[in-house]
């Protein structure tokens, strides 16, 4: 496990602490009694089906949204409405079309600090994109734009709302090792959601399963990164997260043995 | 097993071009290859810029024409080159300049007192819920007036001085501009707005950065509009009663059945519409350049 961390992790990464917490729409019960704890520097993916409230949870961390009952606590700290060291990657990029993409970059930035949204664009891999108009972005340059942005304030936790799921399968597999260098490299805490158990088991030390508002499935990743997907260990584990996502019976197999016999589907995605 | 799907999709070949069915696939370009070919190559930029005005030259020949023959009487519509010198007669006197002056004077008096009372009101009913509850319904309501039926009312309170062309001038552009910077700034992507609240904006960086920005090209569109009204409310208050201006020109000249400067006049108010429209294109360009619908390459 401790491989799996980032060796910064301890002094970059914030630690999260969720109490039995809850939030209503109204009458509707959104999320209720989650206990969850993350450790500094952790990558923890959030997977369910669509409106299981893996969003609304992410929303309470950012601080977009008030929780109904109990609470978060990031480093001990009760969440206020917006936290200097909490940043959002939307699932759309949501960058302003009338800034040129360095000053979207900088959005938020202090003028002396200009020069960062610069170097952070290099990380991205879109130095020489500074001066152009978010529209003749293509859409996963869009989302390396907002990985940008959100980089640039040295978050100690990073939170992805399904980022990466408009984009094509190519571009999601390069935005996916991008997230996952520069998480090693800056050592922050990462909380992904998605409805990509693939990508979850891809990228994470831990994925957590919210089923009707309630943590069903808290699972570690003991795999050692990088990660490949044709690894048999790496399928088993999609394969058993996935099965109890759709609630089929467990099935009682050793991890690094392959399912079935025959030509491993390994290239399929599973989405849900 | 990443490496097989790359390399499908590598080889799925993107789909051409579909041609558009019908004969919208007929281009200038196209047309010119198929009627000239050998002046494709070195006339098509200016025969592509000459082709609108193709149609307008051919009426004004016809028309020149049927003035000559006396088929057409000068008193229902007088020769093109009659409209002419009496336009060259009139710019020489100065008397011209004189009476565009006055009416582009009303206009954009008018356009300033009612475009800003329209931009401001619609700023603050876009941006605060109790000033929508407040003001908007009686807005809506009064909207529905049109400024010429204002007229008996207008001339009761202002007399038919200048003061009721600028009143009317200024109710008429006031709505399009209210209405659609009230809309823009409703319109701004809540998303966005969401998103920069997170990186801590707000207040005016926020309103200065995120809203009015997205709200721009729906107030610029109010004023495209407004300009269209403005044009038809200075005609009609100018052809009630003026001492000056265009309309007072093209007025005085029916009374003498100078037919030509009469068209010199409705002429003038084409060309200073189009100039408005131009002004306003021009801002778009300039204000919205990252906007594809404005910009084709931003």
């Amino acid at each position: 496990m401790s491989a799996n961390l980032p060796s910064t992790a301890s002094s970059t990464g914030v630690a999260i602490s969720i109490e039995s917490l809850g939030k209503r729409f109204g009458s509707r019960e959104v999320l209720r009694g989650i206990n969850l704890h993350i450790e500094p520097g952790e990558f923890v993916a959030i997977v369910g089906r669509s409106g299981c409230g893996k969003s609304t949870l992410l929303r309470l961390l950012a601080g977009l949204d008030e929780a109904s009952e109990g609470g978060i606590r990031l480093d001990g700290e009760q969440v206020q409405a917006r936290n200097e060291d909490v940043r959002v990657m939307f699932q759309e990029a949501r960058l302003l079309p009338w800034k040129r993409v360095a000053d979207n970059v900088a959005l938020g930035l202090e003028k002396s600090r200009r020069g960062d949204a610069q170097r952070v664009l290099e990380q991205v891999g879109l130095a020489d994109r500074g001066s152009d108009w978010p529209a003749k972005l293509s859409g996963g340059q869009r989302q390396r734009v907002a990985l940008a942005r959100a980089l640039v304030h040295h978050p100690r936790l990073l939170l992805l709302d399904e980022p990466l799921g408009a984009l094509d399968a190519l571009t999601r597999i390069e935005m996916q090792s991008l997230i996952e260098q520069l998480w090693r490299e800056k050592g922050f805490t990462a909380l992904l959601v998605t409805h990509d158990v693939q990508e979850a088991v891809a990228l994470a030390d831990r994925v957590v399963l919210i089923e009707d508002g309630r943590i069903a499935l808290d699972e570690k990743v003991p795999l050692t990164r990088p990660r490949s997907h044709g690894d048999p260990g790496f399928g088993a584990l999609e394969r058993r997260i996935l099965d109890r996502v759709l609630q089929k019976p467990e099935r009682q197999l050793p991890a690094n043995e392959p399912l079935w016999p025959g030509p491993r589907a390994v290239g399929v995605r599973w989405a849900i | 097993m990443n490496d097989r799907a790359l390399r499908e999709i590598q080889t799925v070949p993107l789909p051409d071009m579909v041609e558009a069915p019908g004969w919208g696939f007929i281009t200038v370009e196209s047309a010119l290859k198929w009627i000239a070919p050998g002046a494709l190559s070195v006339w098509a930029g200016g025969i592509k810029r000459l082709i609108p005005w193709l149609v307008p030259a051919v009426l004004l020949v016809l028309w020149q024409a049927a003035s000559s023959s006396s088929w057409l009487s000068s008193r229902i519509l007088p020769a093109p080159l009659e409209v002419l010198s009496a336009f060259i007669k009139l710019t020489a006197s100065g008397e011209l300049w004189t009476h565009v002056k006055v009416s582009t004077g009303r206009a954009l008096s008018g356009l300033a007192v009612g475009g800003s009372l329209g931009l401001v009101l619609g700023l603050l009913t876009g941006s605060v819920r109790v000033l929508e509850t407040l003001l908007d319904s009686t807005i809506q309501m009064v909207r529905n007036i049109p400024p010429l039926a204002l007229i008996p009312l207008v001339i009761l309170w202002f007399g038919i001085d200048e003061g009721a062309k600028l009143f009317l001038i200024s109710v008429a552009v006031f709505f399009p501009i209210y209405i659609n910077t009230f809309h823009g700034i409703r319109g701004v992507d809540a998303g966005l707005i969401e998103m920069a609240r997170s990186y801590g904006l707000k207040g005016w960086p926020l309103y200065r950065q995120v809203i009015l920005p997205g709200a721009l090209p729906s107030i610029l569109v109010g004023l495209r509009f407004s300009l269209g009204f403005m044009w038809v409310i200075l005609i009609v208050a100018e052809t009630i009663s003026a001492q000056a201006g265009i309309g007072y020109m093209t007025m005085n000249a029916r009374e003498f059945l100078q037919t030509d400067i009469v068209l010199v006049g409705i002429l003038l108010y084409a060309l200073l519409g189009k100039l408005a429209d131009v002004l306003a294109r021009g801002l778009e360009k300039a204000w919205l350049p990252w906007h594809t619908g404005y910009n084709k390459n931003p």
